[in-house]
């Protein structure tokens, strides 16, 4: 076996020997004969018959060295490095075909790959932990709408109830905490997780140093106090050094002492949400996390820990089989508590819906993202249009290799009739695609990163940000563009191979080959391959206009609020000095400090700042003479703000009053309400002075103010009440300004006001809400600006593939177009003959593509805004743009037909 | 003149082994001599296939090559056993006499037990 390998390496080295191997051969060969001439001569023969007995006993020298060659390397690499160079020859000697063939591929397979790598990123790759493919995430399978959280107490019941109680686990969200390292220092913002002691058991990492939580880590609230670290929490802000184990993080009431470093790598199992510290769940209350909850019947301001009405933990296992044990234990430790909350359910039909709820297991491979789900789509029909361009760029390749092959079809016929055979010819050609295909892929591959950087950031939306997962050159994109290189090849090669090589050998010998007369009107493969085209970009040119105007439709939408000339002021009060009893004194001081600098309009304040995904919705609220139906949620999504606070963002109040200084924590409960919640709960009747609540109807309704599109442009509008922020005060809230002048401008020197009037307070984030309504049209941006860029390229591609065909056309009829011009033929009508033909199979590739455009649209039909899929003038517009390109490059050869000069015509060959 | 017979499949390797374990160094033509003189001219050996026979032989590092002077002064390329190659004929040759002894017990009559 070894001795075999060696050989094979040696053969493998002496592909590389040239010429010397070869003066080796025959030099043994040589002294052989020699050798025997010297026997025969001594044997008593004359020299010349010697010589002669020699040869007929040695059996033909260069068969002997055939052999030889065959055995010193290996002849099928060898043919194939041959075939090599000689494309390389090839592509050299042609060097405009060359640029054409290789610019075109290398931009359609760089689009490809950089697409594809993110489409990897976001949508594919596997989480960095040993056999992902195990983890499952608990969801509930139930016909009530129910986030899939937990409570601890559930979590502990489920726990103690699964075969491998160390194999369930708990974790919050990815919420961002204040934090100080070691005591000392500015306070900076941290991404906390909250787990169980079972979670890094259950993902299945090991610790670069010290240890993970352990079970033993997360028994009683508030007694805790340890943190494990992300490896670039580590490497950044604890100066990667070995002594980083016991050091403190101070994070709300408590000071955490870090137990242990994740690996390299692993930052948690959302995407987008890198993790820094990894907290105990049992210190939720000191670390002072209070995110991505739901509750009822309970306490938010005290410890969740014990508390069976906060559900904000989500689940995951290690499966090692997935034969249904684990869920059906699951369920087992799960139903006792839902046959306990049935008995609170008055409705029949209400708790019979309630009762089949049940648990199950999802794959959790890939972990979560929200990045992932909002971009699946847009992913996916971005890869769809790009691998149509690469089909174009295919398409135009196999054209110009058609074209060039024609050229070459005494050549192929000189190889065919010595006796090459016709597939060893085809491998020839074949391997020239191919190269020209693994030339166009280094290409493509060196733009790729860059695109796809671009892509990301686009994606993403916000350059500040840094990207927070790896998108780049790895094996898996080098692995891609190989594949999609060599096939891109195949695809492009085999038909003109195939043509080349098909030709009577007496036929080309005999020069017809130049002037062919038999293609005239033939449906050829030329043609067929341009018309494929055309009808592919108008695929891509009305997909890129179908987007474009939904973007357009998205960005000039009235949102019902004016999101120009607004600064909103993120702050965390949290762990601070400004206690809850002191918020409404801090916000009318703020308000008041805004207000006084020159260039601002009004202030007022807000729970959650506009289009920054923060919403908080209220189930099971209670409505004055609204009968809920069995199963519905009634559901409305509340924001807390100050006074003036309608005004300040330009929301149209349209009936009762606005919140103002009456509405204070010891005042009647108040709310003004939107005009949905007004349409969905109240039908008609008048709205004002009724009354709704949270279990009991409590607070009454003053106002009413216009439908807006708070959460997002594309989010159609929910019942919404505001609340006066002083009757509810919440310690993470934004200051919205309106001002006169450019927003960006003003940021700074109000973020600077704040931090003067409220010392010690944490400023989280400053923005400008247009800034906000442009991040939230990102994917809209993406998609819009891509497909364009797309259809572009393609439109291009298909007027250079015409244009070449065309010319290529005019040149091989020169002849007869000279004849028809010596009978008389007018150039005007030589003209439009060859204009019509060249527009005809236009005509025919739009035929072909508006039936595909409407199909596919239909597909992409959820990602338009305010236009159909297939709309007939987006549509009209992209054919008649598409006509009229192809129409300007089927002219150029069609007026050189008509300035043909028949004596210069006729002279020819 | 007696049909000369060719040489075996997969024996050739084994007598230029051989060959050059007797003789020490020897050039192809010698090889081809020598292995024909041995079988009493009832072998007659193919260039075609001995040559890359001992290519073979030498990218499997059983044989090295070497150029040199011959006694009638002509240059030639002489082939000797490397050790791997005397490891490969000590181990053939073992193999070679348990199968010939198997076969012998076969073919000799009226010893059947």
């Amino acid at each position: 076996m070894i001795r075999r390998l060696r050989a094979l390496l040696v053969r493998l080295g002496n592909l590389f020997a040239g010429a010397s191997s070869e003066r080796d051969l025959a030099g043994e060969m040589e002294s052989h004969l020699q050798m025997q001439i010297d026997d025969n001569v001594r044997a008593g023969m004359s020299a010349d018959e010697a010589r002669r007995q020699a040869l007929i006993r040695f059996g033909g020298v260069e068969s002997v060295k055939e052999s030889c060659r065959e055995r010193r390397s290996l002849p099928a690499l060898e043919t194939f490095f041959a075939d090599i160079r000689y494309a390389l020859r090839m592509m050299r000697r042609t060097p405009g075909f060359t640029l054409v063939a290789v610019l075109s591929l290398a931009i359609g397979i760089g689009a490809t790959v950089a697409i594809f790598s993110v489409v990897d990123a976001v949508v594919l790759r596997s989480l960095p932990v040993p056999e992902p493919g195990r983890l499952r995430m608990v969801k509930f399978e139930s016909h009530l709408p129910r986030a899939p959280r937990f409570s601890h107490p559930t979590f502990e019941r489920l726990r103690r109830g699964y075969p491998d109680p160390a194999g369930l686990a708990a974790m919050s969200r990815v919420g961002r905490l204040r934090a100080i390292v070691d005591g000392g220092g500015e306070p900076q913002i941290v991404a906390a997780q909250l787990v169980t002691g079972e979670y890094f058991h259950v993902i299945g990492v090991r610790p670069v140093l010290g240890r993970f939580l352990a079970p033993d880590d997360n028994i009683r609230a508030g007694d805790h106090p340890l943190a494990v670290v992300s490896h670039a929490f580590w490497r950044d802000r604890l100066g990667a050094s070995t002594d980083a184990i016991g050091r403190t993080l101070s994070i709300g009431s408590a000071t955490f002492t870090v137990v242990g470093v994740a690996p390299e790598g692993f930052t948690g199992v959302w995407l987008e949400s890198p993790v820094d510290v990894w907290l105990p769940a049992a210190m939720q209350a000191e670390a002072r996390y209070s995110q991505n909850y739901s509750a009822s019947d309970s306490e938010p301001d005290k410890p969740w820990f014990g508390q069976d009405g906060i559900r904000w933990l989500e689940l995951i296992v290690r499966a090692e089989r997935l034969d249904g044990r684990e869920a059906a234990a699951l369920n087992a430790a799960f139903r006792p508590a839902v046959l306990e909350e049935a008995k609170t359910i008055e409705d029949p039909r209400q708790r019979e819906l309630f009762l089949q709820q049940q648990l199950a297991l999802e794959p959790f491979e890939r972990g979560s993202s929200g990045l992932r789900q909002r971009f699946f789509g847009p992913l996916i029909a971005l890869m769809g249009m790009v691998s149509l361009l690469l089909l174009i760029a295919c398409a135009n390749t196999a054209n110009l290799l058609l074209a060039r092959a024609s050229a070459r079809q005494r050549e192929m016929a000189v190889r065919l009739s010595i006796g090459a055979s016709r597939g060893r010819v085809i491998r020839q050609l074949l391997t020239e695609s191919l190269v020209l295909g693994m030339v166009a892929g280094a290409g493509g591959l060196a733009i790729a990163p860059w695109a796809s950087d671009l892509l990301v950031r686009m994606t993403i939306g916000d350059a500040s940000v840094p990207v927070p997962f790896s998108v780049g050159l790895d094996s898996r994109m080098l692995a891609f563009s190989v594949c999609v290189s060599v096939l891109t090849s195949l695809l492009f090669g085999l038909a003109p191979a195939w043509r080349t090589t098909d030709l009577s050998v007496a036929f080309a010998l005999k020069g017809g080959g130049s002037r062919g007369v038999h293609d005239g009107s033939k449906l050829n493969l030329g043609k067929l391959l341009v018309v494929a085209q055309v009808a592919l970009s108008l695929l891509l040119v009305a997909g890129a206009g179908l987007f474009v105007q939904s973007f357009r439709n998205l960005v000039q939408l009235d949102l019902g609020f004016e999101p120009d000339h607004i600064v909103s002021i993120r702050f965390d009060a949290r762990g601070s000095t400004y206690t809850p009893e002191r918020m409404p004194d801090l916000y009318r001081r703020l308000i008041a400090r805004a207000e006084a600098m020159p260039g601002v309009r009004s202030a007022s304040v807000a729970m959650c700042p506009l289009l920054s995904g923060c919403r908080s919705n209220v189930d099971g609220v209670a409505i004055d003479g609204y009968q809920s139906q069995p199963g519905e949620q009634v559901l409305v999504q509340e924001n807390r703000v100050g006074p003036r606070y309608f005004s300040t963002v330009g929301m149209r109040l349209i009936a009762g009053r606005d919140l103002d200084s009456r509405d204070v924590a010891t005042s009647p409960r108040v709310a003004v309400v939107n005009e949905t919640l007004v349409r969905k709960y109240f039908d008609k009747r008048p709205a004002i002075g009724r009354r709704f609540g949270y279990d009991a109807p409590d607070t009454e309704i003053v106002g009413i103010v216009q439908d807006a599109r708070v959460n997002a442009a594309r989010e159609a509008v929910v019942p919404m009440a505001f609340l006066p922020l002083e009757q509810s005060p919440v310690s993470g809230s934004t200051l919205e300004v309106r001002v006169a002048g450019d927003a960006e401008a003003m940021a700074a020197a109000l973020k600077k006001a704040v931090a003067e009037a409220a010392p010690g307070l944490l400023i989280d984030r400053v923005t400008t809400v247009a800034n906000q309504a442009s991040l939230g049209l990102s994917q809209e941006r993406l998609v819009a600006g891509l497909t364009s860029l797309l259809g572009v390229l393609a439109l291009g591609l298909a007027c250079l593939g015409l244009y070449g065909l065309m010319s290529y056309a005019v040149r091989r009829r020169t002849a007869e177009l000279g004849i028809r011009v010596a009978l008389g033929a007018p150039p005007a009508r030589v003209l439009w003959m060859v204009f019509r033909e060249s527009q005809v199979l236009v005509v025919a590739g739009l035929a072909i593509g508006l039936p595909l455009v409407f199909a596919a649209s239909r597909l992409m039909s959820t990602m338009l805004f305010g236009v159909s899929a297939g709309d007939p003038s987006t549509v009209a517009a992209a054919a008649l743009v598409l006509a009229s390109v192809a129409a300007m490059s089927g002219y150029f050869p069609a007026r050189r037909a008509s300035r043909v000069d028949p004596l210069v015509a006729l002279r020819m060959d | 003149m007696a049909k000369k017979a060719d040489v075996w499949q997969g024996t050739l390797a084994l007598m230029v082994l051989k060959t050059l374990d007797t003789i020490g160094p020897l050039h192809g033509y010698g090889i081809a001599r020598r292995i024909e003189q041995t079988s009493g001219d009832l072998l007659s050996i193919n260039y075609g296939t001995l040559y890359p026979a001992l290519m073979k032989l030498e990218q499997e590092g059983y044989i090295a090559s070497e150029w040199d002077v011959s006694d009638n002064n002509r240059k030639a390329k002489y082939y000797s056993l490397t050790r791997a190659g005397h490891r490969r004929l000590a181990n053939a040759a073992k193999e070679w006499d348990r199968t010939t002894a198997i076969l012998a017990r076969f073919m000799s009559p009226g010893e059947a037990s």
